[in-house]
């Protein structure tokens, strides 16, 4: 579970109704390359999860949601990105 | 006309319009009463031409058969077919040019014929120039000729059998890979031939008709950042407009919305009518600048209203009524709350009773937010939810969910439900908000998605196929015709999209056909990379069926379910 792997998918459940896709990012922020080109390539494989049958065979009913789970503070520009997706945030202090 | 001056109307037709002929004899016949000539026209089909005495010896055969027409003067029926002169055209792809060979005929005084062969190098773009039947030149209309042969047998398997096996001596010729492909495209095999496609490209990238079913192939297997690209390569090289609505498509998938609206006006200028352009438009438009987002809505439901689409008709009709109600600009800077307190206010100086905090709406568990409740005098309740984001599939989900919701609420009054994002939403997202029969339909459709019962999906699609289609399915494969016809209206000019649950519903009626077509076959578990419910044949072959009703929604008639199950019978029967 990292932003870093890009590739795969980290967390789906299913919280108050709710099927919640979630992204989690356990270190600091200033260690990942790149932060903003690759959490959006993680969003767009985490969106492109949301339309794959796997995940609506099971889930074709709920709203969706999206959320980054991060360890510490998101960057500003880490925030803004996940604005423009509609990704809920969050964070630790 | 002389052979010198068919050469040039040929030559001219082929520069002036593209039109090329290959394989053709134009024949000069002569009647034996009244001496007149007429041309006929004999087309060589599956024919191999390797030399130039070989194509001589063929029209010689067909010279000398008996002619069965009647003479336009004087109606007799003895034609004799060795008139005075005769063409031989063939067209050489590859060099852009027709080889022309002619036969002069004489007779002599003791009746036998003399005849006079000439051979001719007719460029495209240049004069006609008379050539030895050693020229190398001629290799490349062997070439060609050879392709032409193995691509022109009916079975597709075994077109694409022999072409294959002609790479093996002509390795990167563009043309061959490119008849490849379509060969396996009619066989039914998309994925070879995406890679025969590809590889024709690469040897030769100028081919904007490979480029364009490239380009439909990607957007098909749902990559249509690939297909945009394609596409574009393809205008850049033609400027052919009738490309356009595959382009506006492309990016309206992209979501390239720069291109997507210069691609949507240029097709206006060209089809004033073009729905495809009109629901592309809107799919750029925003409550940033509601009156033109209203503007835009409207001018499709008048084009959708001209055009006959009924369903456009009522989704246009929904937001162009929904946007004249009092919905301020979204400008910057302000913020999604601001532009909620912006939003209750001018709903309020319009008359309307805004509920202070709205209750949410109810789905299963889930609480889905309403950002503002208004009521009118007449008892209308209008639900605005806000959005300050980029259009996901995340959002998508969310929107349908909503929507869903809204249509099963008990004991509250929910008349229409309004999404307002700061973003320009796509077409088909906004199809779903508008309570318009077919989106309300696949929105209360559902399913055992894991096909582990399937009875009831397919009585709920035949039920939703008589009732809400007209369509009456009688579970034989002449009945999956019906299937397209429903799908192809879902598919609404390529801006279609379809819930889930519906798409299981046809897939399990599709599911139902073959297997009373081919005993055995039965839904299975998928692997990793496919649906995870299959439709197996006995011979082993697994099918995304799934998948192929979405993509049929998608893709339309590129994806007909006929075309699909009847590659997949003859390949069934064959192994």
């Amino acid at each position: 579970m990292s932003v870093s792997r890009t590739d795969s998918v980290d967390a789906v459940t299913v919280r108050d109704g709710w099927a919640v896709v979630s992204v989690h990012e356990f270190g600091p922020w200033e260690e990942i390359d790149d932060p903003v080109a690759t959490l959006t390539a993680k969003l767009w494989t985490s969106f492109e999860h949301v339309a794959t049958p796997e995940f609506l065979e099971r889930l074709h009913r709920l709203p969706v949601r999206v959320e980054l789970v991060s360890r510490d503070p998101v960057p500003d520009e880490i925030a803004a990105i996940c604005r423009v997706f509609g990704v809920d945030v969050v964070a630790g202090d | 006309m002389n052979s010198s001056e068919f050469l040039r109307r040929e030559r001219e037709l082929a520069r002036r319009y593209g039109l090329r002929k290959g394989d053709v004899l134009f024949q000069m016949v002569r009647c034996t009463e009244c001496g007149t000539e007429a041309l006929l026209r004999s087309r060589f089909n599956r024919h191999e031409f390797t030399s130039i005495s070989a194509a001589e010896t063929r029209v010689l055969e067909v010279i000398q058969r008996s002619v069965s027409a009647r003479c336009g003067k004087c109606g007799c029926r003895e034609l004799d077919g060795t008139g005075s002169r005769h063409v031989f055209l063939m067209y050489g792809e590859r060099v852009h040019a027709h080889l022309a060979l002619t036969l002069r005929m004489q007779r002599e005084d003791d009746g036998r014929v003399k005849v006079r062969r000439q051979v001719w190098f007719v460029p495209d773009d240049g004069d006609a120039e008379e050539i030895e039947v050693e020229d190398e030149r001629l290799d490349a209309f062997w070439k060609d000729s050879r392709i032409r042969f193995c691509a022109a047998r009916h079975e597709p398997d075994r077109a694409a059998a022999d072409l294959q096996a002609l790479t093996a001596e002509l390795p990167d010729d563009a043309l061959l890979l490119r008849e490849l492909g379509n060969s396996l495209i009619d066989g039914g095999r998309t994925a070879r031939a995406l890679a025969a496609f590809e590889r024709s490209l690469a040897a030769k990238p100028d081919q904007p008709s490979t480029l364009r079913k490239a380009a439909r192939l990607y957007s098909g297997l749902g990559r249509p950042e690939r297909s945009m690209e394609l596409l574009t390569s393809a205008f850049a090289l033609t400027d052919d407009p009738g490309l356009l609505p595959e382009l506006a498509l492309a990016a309206y998938r992209t979501r390239r919305m720069d291109t997507l609206e210069k691609v949507s006006l240029d097709l206006l200028e060209h089809e004033p009518e073009s729905l495809i352009a009109r629901k592309a438009l809107v799919s750029t438009r925003s409550i940033a600048d509601v009156g033109a987002m209203r503007d835009a809505w409207c001018d499709l439901k008048g084009a959708a209203a001209r055009a006959g689409a009924k369903g456009t008709e009522r989704v246009a009709a929904f937001w162009a009524d929904a946007l004249s109600l009092p919905i301020p600009d979204w400008a910057d800077p302000v913020g999604r709350d601001g532009y909620v307190g912006l939003l209750v206010e001018e709903l309020r100086d319009w008359g309307l009773e805004v509920v202070a905090e709205p209750e949410p709406l109810t789905l299963g568990d889930a609480e889905i937010p309403v950002d503002v409740e208004a009521v009118s005098d007449v008892g209308e309740h209008v639900l605005f939810c806000v959005f300050d984001q980029a259009p996901t599939v995340a959002l998508e989900q969310r929107l349908i969910a909503t929507a869903r919701a809204a249509r099963e609420q008990s004991g509250r009054v929910v008349t229409r439900i309004i999404p307002l994002c700061s973003h320009p939403l796509p077409y088909s997202m906004m199809g779903w908000m508008s309570g318009a029969p077919d989106p309300s339909l696949l929105i209360d459709a559902d399913a055992d998605t894991t096909m582990t019962v399937v009875d009831e999906n397919i009585a709920a699609f035949v039920v939703a196929a008589e009732r809400h289609f007209g369509r009456t399915l009688e579970f034989d494969i002449d009945s999956l015709a019906e299937v397209d016809a429903i799908l192809a209206r879902l598919h609404d000019d390529g801006f279609g999209e379809i819930t889930y649950a519906f798409q299981c519903q046809a897939a399990a009626y599709v599911g139902a056909v073959l297997a009373s077509a081919v005993d055995g076959s039965s839904w299975q578990q998928g692997d990793e990379d496919m649906d995870p419910r299959i439709f197996v044949l006995p011979t082993g072959e697994e099918i995304n069926l799934i998948s192929k009703v979405g993509k049929a929604v998608r893709n339309g008639n590129e994806d007909s379910l006929v075309h699909f199950v009847s590659v997949l019978l003859e390949h069934a029967e064959a192994s």
